[in-house]
């Protein structure tokens, strides 16, 4: 288990991250969300011991977090490999510098899986962005670290590559690794965080478990079709309505206002609602209400 | 330990694969094998230290054994060797300079009763040639005018009687040419390696910040052993082309494109045999310190830089001190024990330069030469935990712009 405790850092004046604490646990991956600037880089630098906290504590397996003792598996978000390097050599160079020798038979299995095995001995800058991305993820997990930090992994990827990237992390979850990552891409975060965190200009906006936080989260959408009169009577009587496409609305609910409570008043009113949908928000919304 | 020696491996090996590394070895090799082959062809064999001659003596009455001039050339000086060469006739020793066969020529002819000198050489005449000639026709002639007047022989003999002069010197110091050039060649090699191999490592180091590998590799590794393996690796990469260039110049002795033993720069030549097993140890202390220092300071200040295009700018002032030690060692092959030279021995980043052109003058106490490389040894140690900082720091700082103030801050941020 990894605690983070209160963990605070100023640079000058401006504080970047502010009494921060969670805990991630062995098989349950921990998304951090913000917008740029939040913390989520700092926080991340603070655990890989790259900048020093100005207060707080990291704890791994009851003990203070010393990297030297254990493995770590870091994708930054800047993503970079040495371009006059041929792939093979650049691989073997960072498993060696993380204690790993003799690695060309995991080399050549992460490269078939992410189908680079042909790029194996040329060098990085004859590769294409997304492949550069699937190299610095190898390089991530060949040494099989303990603990997992990925600063947006996502981003740049192509859905199949990000289909195929959710897949391998999926993997070292269930071998019950630690796992930190980053990411603006919620759709991912959703399927694979348990739990999670929004931070904001340093400061915790939301923190726990997702489904948690889905369930306890005021707003609520009710979806009906773009008819001309359900239109009209949702401009008249309720303003918190959105046009989501040419033939569907969607009203945001307030704790005062269930579904039903707008559907009995739309039946009254004699408005046809010939079908309506009730839908819980995504992290998407609450990311959006929160970070804004 | 471990770590420092995969970084250091794998630098070394990027390094010595790169095209820029074979290239510029390719270059060298081909520009050195070229250089010796066109000074074999052009000098018809000739070596830098031996000057060729011809005599022809027309006159009537001022005949005399032309081996005197060579004797006299010889005994004047003896860093060269002066070959008198016979049977190339008068009407050909145009096309035989021409053809490096021989180096000068003079004749000697009669007119009106008085001998005449008419002297031939390819471009620059070689003065010690001219003098010696001179002054034996002139004996020559003194001794048939004495004759012709009855002039007795003992009054004769004393007035050609050299006056006896000696030199003295307060300082007793003399920079032979020999000792002159080695200056040089240390100076100039210095220099070349400091600043060629400084700027390898800063570009190394803003390249590997560019291209944000950086940000991978200080997770895994400290960013000091990432700066000692990189220096070690390009220092490592140095001495690997002063070895092709050492192999280049044994295989021209080899295949006889080059005489090891006539050497020489600007005429000047360079007797490697002057240089003791000491003044090796020195050469090789004061390289690696030396080179030490500024590649330290090249790293640090490769890692306050975020672009390659800044890198000129924030190198420049090291540029200077190299330039200023340089140029010391210019000055001191003139005057090794001048005030420039001897406070520049003392001065870390002139020292490594000024202190070795003294010890190679003979003019280094070895009180002197200890003091000097304890002050390169205590600098390095300052230098090294400022430029520690600097690239702890700098290393993850990113900046659009770079300042005199984005070092300073670098340096004092803790």
């Amino acid at each position: 288990m990894l605690e983070i405790c209160e963990i605070t850092k100023k640079f000058g004046q401006q504080t970047a991250v502010n009494k921060f604490s969670f805990t991630v646990q062995p098989g349950a991956p921990y998304g951090l969300l913000g917008r740029n600037g939040a913390g989520k880089t700092t926080t991340i630098k603070m655990i890989l011991g790259l900048i020093e906290q100005d207060s707080g504590e990291i704890v791994y397996q009851g003990q203070p977090f010393d990297r030297k003792k254990h493995t770590l598996g870091y994708m930054p978000e800047e993503r970079g490999l040495y371009l006059d390097a041929k792939i093979d050599e650049q691989l073997t160079y960072f498993a060696k510098l993380e204690g790993k020798r003799h690695v060309q038979k995991e080399i050549d299995t992460w490269l078939e899986r992410f189908e680079l095995l042909e790029y194996k001995h040329k060098k990085a800058q004859e590769l294409s962005k997304g492949n550069k991305q699937k190299v610095q993820l190898i390089a991530t997990l060949l040494h099989d670290p303990e603990i997992i930090i990925l600063d947006e992994p996502f981003s740049g990827l192509d859905p199949v590559n990000a289909d195929l990237f959710t897949k391998i992390i999926q993997e070292q979850v269930q071998r019950e690794k630690i796992v930190i990552f980053s990411s603006h891409q919620m759709q991912q975060v959703e399927s694979l965080c348990d739990d999670i965190a929004i931070l904001k200009a340093g400061e915790i906006k939301v923190q726990g478990n997702l489904s948690a936080i889905q369930a306890s989260y005021h707003e609520r959408f009710l979806q009906l079709p773009a008819t001309k009169e359900i239109e009209e009577y949702l401009q008249q009587y309720f303003q918190n309505y959105e046009k989501l496409s040419a033939k569907e609305l969607q009203l945001t609910l307030a704790d005062s206002f269930s579904a039903i409570d707008v559907l009995q008043r739309l039946q009254q009113a004699g408005v046809n609602v010939p079908a309506f949908s009730c839908k819980q928000p995504s992290l998407h919304d609450i990311f959006v209400s929160v970070a804004k | 330990m471990q770590r420092l020696f995969d970084v250091y491996l794998f630098h070394f090996l990027q390094a010595v694969k790169s095209k820029g590394f074979i290239i510029s070895s390719s270059i060298i090799v081909v520009l050195l094998l070229g250089f010796f082959t066109f000074s074999a062809v052009t000098s018809g064999g000739s070596n830098a230290n031996e000057l060729k001659f011809s005599v022809y003596n027309t006159s009537e009455n001022y005949q005399f054994d032309i081996t005197k001039i060579q004797t006299l050339l010889q005994s004047t000086n003896s860093e060269y060797e002066y070959v008198l060469v016979t049977g190339i006739s008068s009407t050909d020793i145009d096309q035989a300079i021409k053809d490096g066969k021989v180096d000068g020529a003079v004749y000697i002819s009669e007119q009106q009763g008085e001998p005449v000198l008419d002297f031939t050489f390819e471009n620059t005449p070689y003065q010690s040639l001219v003098f010696a000639t001179e002054s034996i026709v002139k004996d020559v002639k003194t001794t048939y005018l004495a004759s012709v007047e009855g002039i007795d022989q003992n009054i004769l003999a004393q007035v050609q009687t050299p006056i006896t002069s000696t030199i003295h010197q307060v300082d007793e110091i003399t920079v032979s040419m020999t000792t002159s050039m080695l200056i040089y060649v240390f100076a100039f090699f210095f220099y070349i390696f400091a600043l060629t191999f400084g700027n390898l490592i800063a570009s190394n180091i803003v390249s590997e910040k560019s291209s944000r590998v950086m940000e991978v590799m200080i997770s895994k590794v400290k960013p000091l052993t990432l700066m000692y393996g990189k220096i070690l690796a390009i220092l490592s990469l140095g001495i690997v082309q002063l070895f092709i260039i050492g192999a280049t110049i044994g295989i021209a002795a080899l295949t006889g494109l080059f005489d090891m033993n006539s050497i020489g720069l600007f005429g000047v030549p360079l007797d490697f045999s002057a240089l003791t097993p000491m003044m090796i140890g020195y050469f090789i202390i004061f390289l690696l310190l030396g080179f030490g220092l500024y590649a330290i300071l090249f790293a640090a200040v490769g890692a306050s830089v975020s672009k390659m295009e800044q890198l000129g700018n924030a190198t420049f002032p090291v540029v200077l001190f190299a330039i200023g030690a340089f140029f010391i060692g210019m000055s001191a092959m003139s005057d090794p024990t001048s005030t420039l030279v001897s406070v520049s021995a003392y001065v870390p980043f002139f020292s490594p330069i000024a202190e070795y052109a003294r010890i190679l003058a003979g003019v280094a106490q070895p009180i002197e030469i200890a003091l000097s490389i304890a002050i390169l040894v205590m600098t390095i140690l300052v230098v090294n935990k400022i430029a520690a900082r600097v690239y702890v720091n700098g290393v993850m700082s990113y900046q659009e712009k770079w300042t005199w103030k984005t070092l300073w801050s670098l340096v004092r941020q803790k």
